[in-house]
């Protein structure tokens, strides 16, 4: 996928990477760097001023309007707040299986049966299934997004600091389990972060952005050992201030 | 200040649209009436149909609708409301004359009902959660129930088997020959009943408002600044407090302001004041296309305009808005 | 149950009590709404007594009979005529209506009459003209609160939701109704329908413009809570899914509207059932026999009504319950943050 994009005052510009199937990639940089625009024109919230969107080959936003629709599921976005993605009046058999429901995928049980798995996989309680969302912890909250946009099987996930505020035992777990799907199910991931120690362990390439532009990318451990740009050099200072970062 | 300039010229420019936009629609409204002020006079059968429709154009009733509405509106900015086929004469002065009556009993009740709603709402406010301020809304709650034609009634019914106040009307007989000041207490007597039940059915919502306001105030953080300045409660309460609260009072203001012309329909319908809640029914009754027209665009006029003033006092005062 | 649900089942409790005892009117009330008496024009209340002139208790609640007073002019009690009032009483009256049960609640055998709330100028109870002339006045409140919040939910979302140019007419649309005052509006628009209609056509008549004028406010509430809806993660997610605009309207803006439409309600249906009182009052609508408590209250309007008869503004105070179980709702449900 490749995908240059400009705003007035550009947010994004400059960028252009691929990625490839069973490909987990970490997208690094500080605030206000551009990584959550880029998340959104990737995953066909906004449209960009230039540049295109390949999926497959395929460009995705010269698509017609209905066919865009047809195609959105199989890029999932979960976003920074994601509870906020949640409708509070919802269920959570309703919140996880409601992608299902939209695509008239299987029977409703059907769905509640893939709901409830996901929903395991992801460490919550399968006879949660009838609590209201806004029962759930903020942390429990997180993991219903994830499952949700997990139930369709797309072809691209990306998570959007979605680590932040999880306990670290449910992060390490939520981290096994991508690497899991993406070696095993072929998911493509583009995991966002500001944290550089998290996508190194993560991540088989890791990209920086800095305002606007991707400055640098390659595979964990060249970065870290040989990191180019001021940037990258900065967060590494920052990811080795806190905790030692271990190369996958 | 040439922000405000401009503020005030797109709302001024906004008023000016609606009122036209509710002249057409009156217009039309009356127009797609079946029937005119003339139909009844089709069932005589001693009147030819030809004097019928010589009296219709006299009248200006034919013509296309544009047309029609092109006269009557240039005739309308010319302070021209038209010619009433009821009281066979310009409509102007009886709407002048009427509306005057009308101002006269709503401003007396708004004034009335502002003037002890002040004091009551910032009282009540301060008494929170006490049993007063409870008791104090009970009964004021209870008056919301009550509604308008009922009290009407009520106080009508107590001026018949009274006989403490007239029964309708706004002068007694002989009025001309009393002195000035007596002529005025003679009005204000006739006025009173009309008055109380407005001022009841204004009070509650009024109340309302002016306690919340309050307690917005009270409970900002440079009300208890002040406190702890050690300024005194008096001047606390209107020196610092209510300036602030007045600001979210000032729509409800425009909204008095702008219902002065409408509010008292049916009060003076069955309290017989003369005002321009009768007249507008018996020209609806009597299908008098005029007098409708002009009564309708002279109240959604001071709706308008009340609502404008409200929306330019509100800029004035409240310094944030002016950012947005 | 904390003191607010407490205020919530009441009050529903309570109206729904009211709305049967209208609804049933037929059976509820002795006497069909048409049924004159002319021997007892403008009779007083007719109060039931359980100590009889001897001082004797009857477990049977009676009342006397009505004669003329001469001296007074108006009517005494007739200790020596007595009538238990009796439950479950069949009336046979040549005025009985559709709606009308062949058994009454309660009653009492002719020649005698149960006045509870007096008779009018025609000799017709009060009381039943009461129940009956409600389920004209509350019927129309809410079949016209029902229009205005159907047409304010069709046009809140439909602005809400797409913005752009229909929004703005829409919501333009909406303030130049409401330039225009309400009462007068509602005068001018049924005046300028044919004066003399059928009971029926007056009925629906002045609901579909009562409730046709006054969808302006819950539009703007709807629209407030659409724009948000639309706004917010839960929609932006689901359109991710492949979502179209009828899926989100239905199973997410929707859902958020309905709060409102029911407090909106509850304000609504209060107010409505006021302009009904205040539009017949005036003449404009449902016409005689038929009561409703506007019609019923013109005829108090009169002086010699107003100096004599004082319980001809029972109407009026009919509608006072309702209010107060109404506004109690609403206040109840505004405050709940979701029902």
């Amino acid at each position: 996928m490749r995908r240059p994009g400009a705003q007035l005052p550009p947010a994004l510009c400059e960028v252009s990477f691929r990625l490839a199937r069973g490909g987990l990639l970490g997208l690094v940089g500080a605030s206000g760097s551009g990584k959550t625009t880029l998340a959104r024109c990737l995953s066909l919230a906004e449209p960009p001023d230039s540049g295109r969107v390949l999926l497959g080959g395929r460009d995705l936003w010269a698509a017609g309007r209905r066919e865009r629709t047809l195609l959105r599921w199989r890029i999932q976005l979960i976003p920074q707040q994601p509870a906020a993605s949640l409708n509070p009046r919802f269920t959570a058999a309703e919140v996880v299986t409601e992608p299902l429901a939209i695509q008239k995928r299987g029977t409703p049980a059907d769905r509640r049966r893939i709901a409830a798995r996901w929903m395991e996989t992801l460490g919550l309680p399968p006879d949660a299934l009838g609590r209201r969302a806004l029962e759930f912890s903020g942390g429990e909250r997180q993991r219903l997004a994830i499952a949700r946009a997990l139930v369709l099987e797309p072809d691209l996930l990306i998570l959007d600091e979605s680590f932040a505020g999880l306990d670290l035992s449910v992060q390490g777990q939520i981290a096994r389990l991508l690497r899991e799907l993406c070696d095993q199910r072929r998911l493509a991931a583009i995991v966002i972060t500001h944290d550089l120690a998290l996508a190194a362990s993560l991540a088989g390439e890791i990209a920086v952005m800095d305002a606007g532009s991707l400055v640098e990318s390659g595979p964990p451990a060249q970065i870290i050992a040989h990191p180019c740009h001021q940037r990258t050099r900065e967060l590494l200072d920052a990811a080795i201030a806190l905790s030692l970062p271990e190369p996958a | 200040m040439r922000s405000g300039m401009r503020y005030l010229a797109r709302r001024l420019a906004h008023g000016i649209l609606l009122v036209a936009a509710v002249s057409v629609l009156s217009f039309v409204f009356a127009k797609l009436a079946p029937g005119d002020f003339y139909s009844d006079l089709q069932a005589d059968p001693r009147i030819s149909r030809s004097t019928i429709e010589d009296l219709r154009a006299r009248a200006g009733l034919r013509g296309s609708w544009p047309a029609q509405y092109a006269a009557w509106a240039t005739s309308l900015a010319r302070g021209d409301f038209g010619y009433s086929l009821a009281y066979q004469g310009p409509v102007a002065p009886i709407l002048w004359e009427r509306a005057r009556a009308t101002l006269l009993l709503t401003g007396t009740a708004t004034f009335a009902a502002w003037l002890l709603a002040l004091p009551l709402g910032v009282w009540n406010a301060v008494q929170r959660g006490t049993w007063k301020d409870a008791a104090a809304r009970t009964s004021l709650a209870v008056l919301v129930f009550l509604p308008d034609v009922l009290l009407a009634l009520l106080f009508l019914m107590l001026a018949v088997r009274t006989g403490w106040f007239p029964t309708g009307g706004m002068r007694s007989a002989g009025f001309e020959s009393l002195s000035a000041a007596r002529q005025a207490a003679d009005v204000g007597w006739h006025l009173a009943l009309p008055a109380a039940v407005l001022v009841l059915g204004m009070l509650p919502v009024l109340v309302r408002h002016v306690r919340s306001a309050m307690a917005g105030a009270l409970d900002a953080p440079f009300a208890l600044a002040a406190r702890a300045h050690g300024i005194p409660r008096r001047r606390r309460l209107f020196r610092h407090l209510l300036p602030a609260a007045v600001n979210s009072l000032i729509p409800l203001a425009g909204l008095s302001l702008g219902t002065l012309l409408s509010a008292s329909l049916l009060v003076e319908i069955v309290m017989g004041w003369p005002g321009l809640g009768p007249l507008f029914l018996d020209a609806v009754m009597a299908r008098d296309g005029a007098v409708v027209l002009a009564v309708v665009m002279l109240s959604a006029v001071f709706l308008v305009v009340g609502n404008l003033l409200a929306d330019l006092l509100l800029y004035a005062a409240d310094p944030r808005i002016r950012v947005q | 149950m904390t003191a607010h649900s407490m205020r919530l089942r009441l009050s529903l409790c309570f109206l729904a009590l009211l709305h049967t005892a209208v609804l049933l009117a037929g059976f509820v009330a002795p006497y069909p709404y048409a049924e004159q008496h002319r021997d007892y024009p403008y009779a007083p209340p007719i109060r039931p007594h359980w100590f009889d002139a001897r001082g004797r208790f009857h477990a049977r609640p009676f009342v006397y009979a009505l004669v003329p007073d001469a001296a007074s002019g108006g009517y005494r009690e007739d200790p020596s005529q007595i009538y238990p009032v009796r439950f479950l009483i069949r009336q046979a009256s040549s005025e009985a209506a559709w709606q009308d049960f062949p058994r009454r609640l309660f009653g009492v055998e002719r020649p005698g009459v149960l006045f509870l709330l007096g008779s009018d100028g025609y000799g017709r109870d009060v009381f039943s003209r009461l129940l009956y002339g409600g389920q004209i006045s509350l019927a129309t409140g809410i079949l016209a609160a029902a229009l205005s919040l159907l047409l304010g939910l069709g046009i809140g979302t439909a602005a809400g939701f797409f913005g752009g140019w229909p929004d703005a007419l829409l919501m333009r649309g909406g303030e130049l109704v409401m330039a225009l005052p309400w009462l007068y509006l509602l005068l001018a628009v049924r005046a300028l329908l044919p004066l003399h209609i059928s009971t029926v056509e007056a009925f629906l008549l002045l609901a579909a413009i009562i409730g046709g004028v006054g969808w302006v406010r819950p539009s703007r509430l709807v629209r407030g809570v659409v724009l948000a809806a639309r706004e917010s993660g839960f929609v932006q997610a689901a359109r991710g899914f492949g979502a179209g605009d009828g899926y989100l309207v239905r199973r997410h803006v929707l859902p958020a509207a309905l709060p409102v439409v029911w407090t909106q309600a509850s304000v609504l249906i209060p107010q409505y059932i006021l302009a009904e009182v205040a539009l017949s009052f005036l003449g404009l609508g449902v016409g005689e026999p038929v009561p409703s408590w506007g019609n019923m209250l013109a005829e108090a309007r009169q002086y010699h009504a107003l100096l004599n008869y004082p319980w001809l503004l029972a109407p009026g105070l009919a509608a006072v319950p309702i209010l107060l179980g109404y506004l109690t709702l609403a206040d109840a449900l505004s405050e709940a943050p979701d029902s």
